[in-house]
């Protein structure tokens, strides 16, 4: 017996009035999965002066989406978040939650699963569909990725049926697919006063440099660059590959590029790929990047034995000052020819 | 000021110096939150209580946090637990709080790594009804009231003050673990650990373990084809075109 409304729920997370590409993403996936469930997808948009940016989830493939514009929910606070949104799903209590895999996302999504004892769900990269015609219904799995012990670890993980399945989602391409002329409906939420009391004051924020381009991907430079001209290429690349630019002390000593883009324990990134390039992976410059399960590091150095090499996941050997342009050529050439290599899932 | 700090054992391939039996350590996560706890102590009067649920085996890691200074330790184990997930974890862990009743902070790691999930800390402060907040760098400065903390964010970092009791999950900061004393050592293998089990706790079977989760693992497969670490050599055309396959096959581009 399942009474949970047939809807396919996304959280779209925001700071500061901008919705975190991560959502984006997430909104893609899951209308695949809401055309075949043949269920409509819904997005729950929390923040202030935040009404405008619904439109933006309804191009990406929402078909509703909750607006709760208040200045309660200016800053992000753990407790308010969760208690708006627990409300919201209580009395809704839509089948399917989908949450990005990010640090909010990661924090609120517990607390909501234990209040009402849903199954919930980590680490997210596929939705596999079975169709049982025994019950006639579409039980759904989803596949999970973890790194244990150093071996990556695949499980297949299903929900109980009558609980209400809340997952996080991994992003893995933050594809930005939109339709400009899609349609939906944008539904007004508002608080009554005093309803969400919160037992935390922020008391200073510090945001990280961020440009519009994805510091998902950091082309970063060093002493191997021998001379401020190699940021030059290190731009390049960047530019070529859509990323930012980072780099380690040694060329900041030498004022061969800002301190703004100094990578180190007092400025910490967490890209998902990290291209080195004429950097030796000193612990120094290392602690300032967060490497995790899923980062790929690319280095391009001289040097086949210094430290970088032994971690990265794509370790090149040579001049960088020939293999940078060459790779920028190459990336160049394949998006003007449109050859995709392709290795799809 | 009374501390619970929720720790868990993890077979790892990071083993404690301390430990004669190689096979087990404390997750690192784990060992951050410890550390914390300890600081507070250091600050203010204050008694610090961990707890773990697991195998009788975690009795090591409760030892190695009685050596660092902690004052009492709990083992919640029991056959039943076995299978627990997330959900089923925090509930026994919140039973067992509920039984030691008096506490003004929780801490716990930010995450373990055979789940890495980071769900136990929060849906526990669920269940307390107590605030929480995650990824917790470094606790600035606490009194009887409240608590100053700076806290990672994805797009920076934030420095929140929380009412008290509230629980923490802790991540890498800049702090250092301390050493094991030799009066730590000592005490730790004198001291009296509690075991509790299902009974003790009073919890309903269907809480706990396989039973009383609600996901379910249909299929574990072991992937040791890893994106592993490749080399690229000779002249740069070619190697250009080789990277860029990789870029490609990994979606960056």
């Amino acid at each position: 017996m399942n009474n949970f409304l047939k809807e396919i729920w996304v959280y779209a997370e925001q700071h500061y009035g901008k919705i975190d590409k991560v959502v984006y993403e997430l909104l893609n996936k899951s209308r695949k999965l809401a055309n075949k469930l043949n269920m409509p997808l819904v997005t729950i948009l929390l923040g202030h002066k935040i009404r405008k940016k619904a439109k933006q989830l309804i191009i990406r493939g929402a078909d509703k989406v909750y607006v709760l514009d208040d200045v309660i929910c200016n800053d992000f606070k753990d407790d308010v978040y969760a208690n708006i949104l627990l409300k919201l799903i209580k009395s809704k209590k839509p089948e399917l939650l989908l949450f990005g895999s990010t640090l909010i996302g990661k924090s609120i999504a517990p607390r909501i699963a234990a209040n009402i004892e849903a199954g919930i769900i980590s680490n997210c990269v596929a939705f596999k569909l079975n169709y049982s015609s025994k019950t006639n219904f579409e039980k759904i799995s989803f596949i999970t990725t973890n790194k244990y012990e150093g071996k990556k670890e695949i499980t297949t993980v299903t929900i109980s049926k009558n609980k209400l399945k809340i997952v996080v989602v991994k992003p893995d391409t933050l594809i930005d697919r939109v339709l400009q002329n899609r349609t939906g409906n944008i539904i007004d939420i508002k608080l009554k006063d005093n309803e969400i009391v919160s037992k935390i004051k922020s008391l200073n924020i510090k945001i990280k440099q961020q440009t519009e381009m994805s510091s998902n991907i950091i082309v970063s430079g060093g002493r191997g660059l021998g001379n401020e001209k190699g940021f030059i290429l290190i731009k390049q690349l960047a530019k070529a590959i859509g990323g930012t630019i980072g780099a380690s002390k040694p060329p900041v000593d030498l004022k061969w590029i800002s301190n703004n883009f100094l990578i180190g324990k007092h400025n910490i990134v967490s890209p998902k790929v990290y291209i080195a390039c004429g950097i030796s992976g000193q612990m120094k410059h290392m602690e300032g990047v967060n490497i995790n399960n899923d980062t790929i590091i690319i280095a391009i150095n001289k040097d086949p034995h210094c430290k970088i090499m032994e971690i990265a996941t794509y370790a090149i050997v040579g001049d960088l000052y020939k293999i940078i342009p060459e790779i920028i050529k190459e990336i160049m050439f394949r998006r003007t020819n449109k050859i995709n290599n392709v290795y799809k899932k | 000021m009374n501390i619970i700090v929720c720790i868990k054992q993890i077979i790892n391939s990071i083993i404690n110096q301390e430990s004669n039996n190689k096979r087990y350590g404390l997750n690192p996560f784990d060992e951050y939150a410890l550390e914390e706890s300890l600081k507070v102590k250091d600050m203010l009067k204050a008694k610090i209580i961990v707890i773990t649920m697991g195998t009788p085996d975690a009795e090591f890691i409760l030892r190695y946090s009685i050596s660092k200074g902690v004052d009492e330790a709990i083992l919640l184990t029991d056959n039943a637990f076995k299978g627990s997930d997330t959900l089923a974890t925090a509930y026994t862990l919140f039973k067992a709080i509920k039984l030691i009743n008096n506490y003004n902070l929780i801490l716990c790691g930010k995450q373990s790594p055979n789940g890495n999930t980071g769900f136990v800390g929060p849906e526990l402060a669920e269940m307390l009804n107590i605030p929480h907040i995650t990824c917790v760098k470094r606790i600035k400065s606490i009194n009887n009231t409240v608590v100053i903390v700076d806290r990672l964010l994805d797009i920076g970092s934030e420095v929140l003050e929380s009412k008290l009791p509230v629980l923490l999950t802790i991540t890498k900061g800049d702090n250092i673990s301390r050493l094991v004393s030799v009066k730590g050592r000592i005490l730790a293998r004198k001291a009296s650990i509690k075991i509790w089990d299902m009974k003790f706790l009073n919890m309903e079977s269907n809480r706990t373990g396989s039973l009383g989760s609600n996901t379910h693992i249909s299929k574990k497969d072991e992937n040791n084809k890893q994106k592993n670490k490749e080399i690229f050599t000779g002249n740069a055309s070619s190697i250009a075109v080789k990277i860029v396959d990789k870029l490609l096959e990994n979606k960056i581009i």
